[in-house]
């Protein structure tokens, strides 16, 4: 399995006049292949570095990889791209017989725009050849290279599936957050959150204890809040996950600090709980 | 004739598997189901929701345990709602909702330890759906597609639905009178392909017609005209405005353009709510 291949013998009918797939200038020392057994411990690797610095992704291990990619009805092995250069995995893509690209990832180095250009030509040539409508794929917004080749490519851009957002608990998840944060904390207080229009499977009074570098959960009647914050639980999952702005919402009365002095100590925590990272989803996680 | 929910029994599992099927596309002529439920390495069958009527399976919601990550630092335990089926006799009960809240309130997110749920849906069901059942809200979203087609199939099908409908109602089939011509498309990332509308028809060709009264060259992704169901003229015009369209020929004709795609759409609209 670990060999280059051709298009003609593995998938009669493409028109693809590229034969061999290998990147055309073998000056680059870059070979390509498909996916072999083992493989995907490297590629999971690649995926969980590449990606680290983004958000609304399922952080990949071998087991996941191995369903959500590998297993998936309509992908076989043919259809997993690797580009090595040596020994190590470069760029990969797993494309489906459906036409999705359900992972597509590649180092950032100097020959990045070689790399994709690489992966896409053939998602598209593999799609087509596989008797597929379409290719589809997802990218992260700001990925200038991806922009850049699938436009030079003539793929149309559109915006991706709506993601819809809810909390199941709240006092839980902004204890994960601040803790994650809790060098850069900077803020110091007691604060009591007064949630209206909570559903009934959510706590809608809770307290939070931020201190140097050190974030405690709070139930009721354990000490004197400093600061409350009254406000619902939709505005509060908008404030950490949406666009909402928390000075408009204090403006318009959605939210309510008490005291008010302690605005803008409310505020630094606001802005510790915003989730600033950008979330990107590739089609694998779409289930 | 009460509806009840409960967690997911072996016993249902090819009234499952019909449902699906009848549902959504995907499951049909594929080994889906056994993939995305059974295969499942995280496959929970408490987070697998069933509503039945009368001992009859009706509905079905199931939520994928994974993990999600919030930032570099931040990764949670989340549930991504997918397949939120009901067999279409059985809609607009509230079946979607109580299907949705079921694993809040039957407490199997809580003893799982799941703090977020977030799934992929129809931002026209945000309000009337998503939001009251669960408080979701849309996040950010930074990702983008992008689609290139090798064929207007998706489309002629899409185009094969519209006429279905159009003649199915008979308003509709007037109206339909009101906009005949005949308009060619060249948009990024698809082949050419030409809109028939005649008096009582309305079919996709591949290719442009030299007849065509009007022709539309753009950027716009043939994407706006097949999924989510929408032909909106709102964003036709739009694209105009901006420019990620221009109308080659028969720009006098706009109007009537505008009138042909509010016919579609609500034509589309009708075939949804059947």
């Amino acid at each position: 399995m670990n060999e280059c291949y051709d298009l003609n013998r593995d998938f009669p009918g493409m028109t693809s006049k590229r034969g061999i797939i290998s990147l055309a200038d073998k000056t680059s020392g870059y070979t390509t292949r498909t996916y072999a057994p083992g493989d995907e411990t490297s590629l999971v690797s690649l995926f969980n570095g590449v990606y680290s610095n983004l958000a609304g992704f399922v952080p990949r291990t071998t087991e996941y990889w191995l369903w959500s990619c590998l297993k998936r009805p309509d992908v076989d092995e043919k259809g997993i791209l690797i580009l090595e250069k040596g020994n190590t995995i470069e760029g990969y893509a797993v494309v489906g017989k459906s036409g999705n690209v359900w992972e597509l990832c590649y180092a950032k180095s100097s020959d990045a725009k070689t790399i994709v250009s690489e992966l896409l030509a053939w998602t598209v040539d593999y799609a087509r050849g596989v008797g597929s409508d379409s290719v589809v794929l997802n990218a992260f917004i700001n990925d200038p290279l991806v922009c850049e080749v699938c436009q030079e490519m003539d793929f149309a851009e559109s915006p991706s599936e709506p993601v819809f957002l809810s909390v199941l608990d709240l006092p839980q998840l902004m204890y994960e957050i601040l803790q994650a944060k809790n060098s850069e904390l900077g803020v110091d207080g007691l604060f009591w959150f007064n949630l209206k229009e909570c559903p009934t499977w959510c706590t809608n009074s809770f307290g939070v204890r931020a201190e140097k570098n050190r974030v405690t959960l709070l139930k009721e009647a354990e000490f004197v809040p400093k600061i409350v914050v009254e406000t619902n639980m939709a505005t509060l999952v908008a404030l950490m996950f949406g666009r909402e702005n928390f000075l408009r919402d204090v403006l318009t009365a959605r939210v309510r600090i008490t005291p008010f002095s302690k605005l803008f100590q409310a505020r630094k925590l606001f802005s510790l709980l915003q989730n600033k990272t950008g979330w990107f989803t590739p089609r694998a996680d779409m289930a | 004739m009460s509806i009840s929910y409960r967690r997911f029994r072996d016993s249902d599992e090819t009234a499952l598997e019909s449902l699906l099927k009848n549902t959504f596309p995907s499951f049909r002529g594929s080994n889906q189901w056994s993939w995305k439920y059974r295969q499942n390495p995280k496959f929970d069958e408490s987070l697998l929701v069933i509503a039945e009527r009368d001992g009859k399976l009706i509905g079905s919601n199931y939520w994928l345990l994974r993990d999600l990550k919030l930032s570099s630092a931040v990764t949670v335990r989340a549930a991504l709602a997918a397949d939120i089926a009901v067999y279409p006799d059985c809609r607009g009960q509230g079946i979607g909702t109580e299907l949705i809240r079921f694993p809040r309130q039957s407490g199997a997110f809580k003893e799982r330890g799941i703090l977020m749920s977030y799934m992929f849906g129809r931002p026209e069901l945000n309000e009337s759906l998503y939001r009251p059942a669960a408080g979701y809200i849309i996040a950010p979203n930074s990702t983008i597609t992008y689609r290139r087609h090798f064929n207007c199939q998706e489309l002629r099908e899409k185009f094969q639905e519209i006429n279905h409908a159009i003649n199915s109602n008979g308003a509709l089939r007037d109206k339909l009178k009101e906009v005949v011509m005949c308009i060619s498309f060249k948009l990024r990332g698809a082949p050419e392909f030409t809109v028939h509308i005649e008096p009582e028809n309305v079919y996709l060709e591949e290719g442009k017609l030299e007849e065509s009264e009007m022709f539309i060259e753009g950027s716009l992704p043939l994407s706006f005209l097949i999924f989510g169901g929408e032909i909106s003229s709102a964003y036709l015009f739009r694209s105009w405005i901006t420019g990620k369209i221009k109308i080659r020929k028969g720009f006098h004709r706009i109007f009537k353009l505008r009138k042909a795609f509010i016919l579609f759409q609500a034509a589309l609209r009708e075939k949804r709510q059947h």
